[in-house]
């Protein structure tokens, strides 16, 4: 069974139209299928969102996180891949401690560990974007809910007074 | 100098070369300074269409005011087209980051683009050719995020603009 459609066995058929809709779901090949599953089904789970407009943003979140983590995935395997190299040239040399080999790991792969931070942050820039919008379409129905509540009950207490008037 | 008989030559044969004659053979000449098709509007694309009128029927229903479906259409085009970005950056990039960055030397005989918008895919060893190097990685990288900024900004006020089209509608 591929990631999608495991994908559609974990969400509900309501979300997974709706993801459907929003343009194909991609994943790289080579990901981890069932781990991006389970964290899509994690997600939608823990916010259920009624509107279509917020799950527009939280598709954003949930693939802007998952690019996220896998680039630090890979920055953790590139570094620990050199140091095992390292180790496997000279196994008996007395600086082949944890610290030491991660060190010379590092300094020897700068400029890709450096393009993975990159795309670390600027995938951290549109996924702060995303939550900010979220925040702001959020506030602004907090606020439309606030303004429709004030509206009504003032209406009330104006009816009440008008009604204790007549009596 | 060039003899007169080797002018008329040249010329003669250049006649000859015009390019493609047969649709099959222009439609691959039309497709040559092509590299992933993203600078080109989804419009371009024939199946978007449906898939954007999809989108804009679920964001507003049947029955929208000129101004939603105005906003609701420019908030389904930008959402697919960060859609189509989003699966071509997986494409060229991801397989090079998840195996550990271990980048393979840029052959250009086998350059040719590894993400078609018909979604048929190369195969992932002339995806990872393409990338190449750490300072190729790091182009296409810059160019996806550009793509995908534009088009995150394009969604964002068009989301806006349907969210005030509701409220006054």
């Amino acid at each position: 069974m591929n990631w999608l459609d495991k994908l559609r066995q974990v969400l509900a058929p309501e979300d997974m139209r709706m993801f459907d809709l929003l343009g194909p779901p991609s994943l790289a090949s080579g990901a981890d299928g069932e781990r991006y599953c389970r964290f899509v089904e994690a997600i939608v789970r823990s916010v259920s969102p009624d509107d279509l407009g917020d799950l527009i943003y939280l598709r954003d979140l949930i693939e802007l996180e998952w690019d996220i983590m896998q680039y630090r995935s890979a920055k953790v395997t590139l570094i620990s891949d050199q140091a095992n190299k390292f180790w496997n040239v000279d196994p008996d040399s007395s600086t082949n401690d944890a610290a030491t080999l991660s060190a010379r790991a590092i300094t020897n792969n700068v400029p890709k560990l450096r393009q993975l931070d990159l795309m670390i942050e600027s995938s951290e820039i549109r996924r702060d974007r995303a939550y900010r919008e979220l925040e702001r379409r959020r506030a602004h129905l907090a606020k439309r809910l606030r303004d429709a509540v004030d509206r009504h009950s003032g209406a009330e207490i104006a009816n009440d007074q008008h009604m204790h008037r007549a009596a | 100098m060039t003899s007169p008989r080797k002018i008329e030559a040249n010329r003669r044969n250049a006649r000859a070369s015009t390019g493609p004659k047969t649709k099959e053979g222009k439609a691959r000449s039309a497709r040559n300074a092509r590299r992933h098709g993203l600078a080109a509007s989804i419009l371009s694309e024939p199946q978007a269409a449906e898939g954007i009128a999809t989108l804009t029927r679920a964001l507003v229903g049947e029955n929208p005011t000129a101004q939603q479906h105005g906003a609701a259409t420019r908030v389904a085009e930008a959402q697919l087209d960060i859609a189509r970005i989003r699966q071509a950056r997986n494409t060229f990039i991801s397989p090079v980051v998840l195996d550990g960055v271990r980048f393979v030397s840029l052959e250009k005989t086998e350059r040719r683009p590894a993400w078609q918008p018909d979604g048929r895919q190369d195969t992932f060893t002339t995806t990872q050719k393409l990338v190449g190097s750490v300072a190729a990685l790091a182009k296409t990288s810059k160019a996806f995020d550009r793509y995908e900024r534009r088009a995150l900004s394009r969604r964002k006020f068009a989301i806006r603009n349907l969210d005030a089209a509701k409220e006054s509608g």
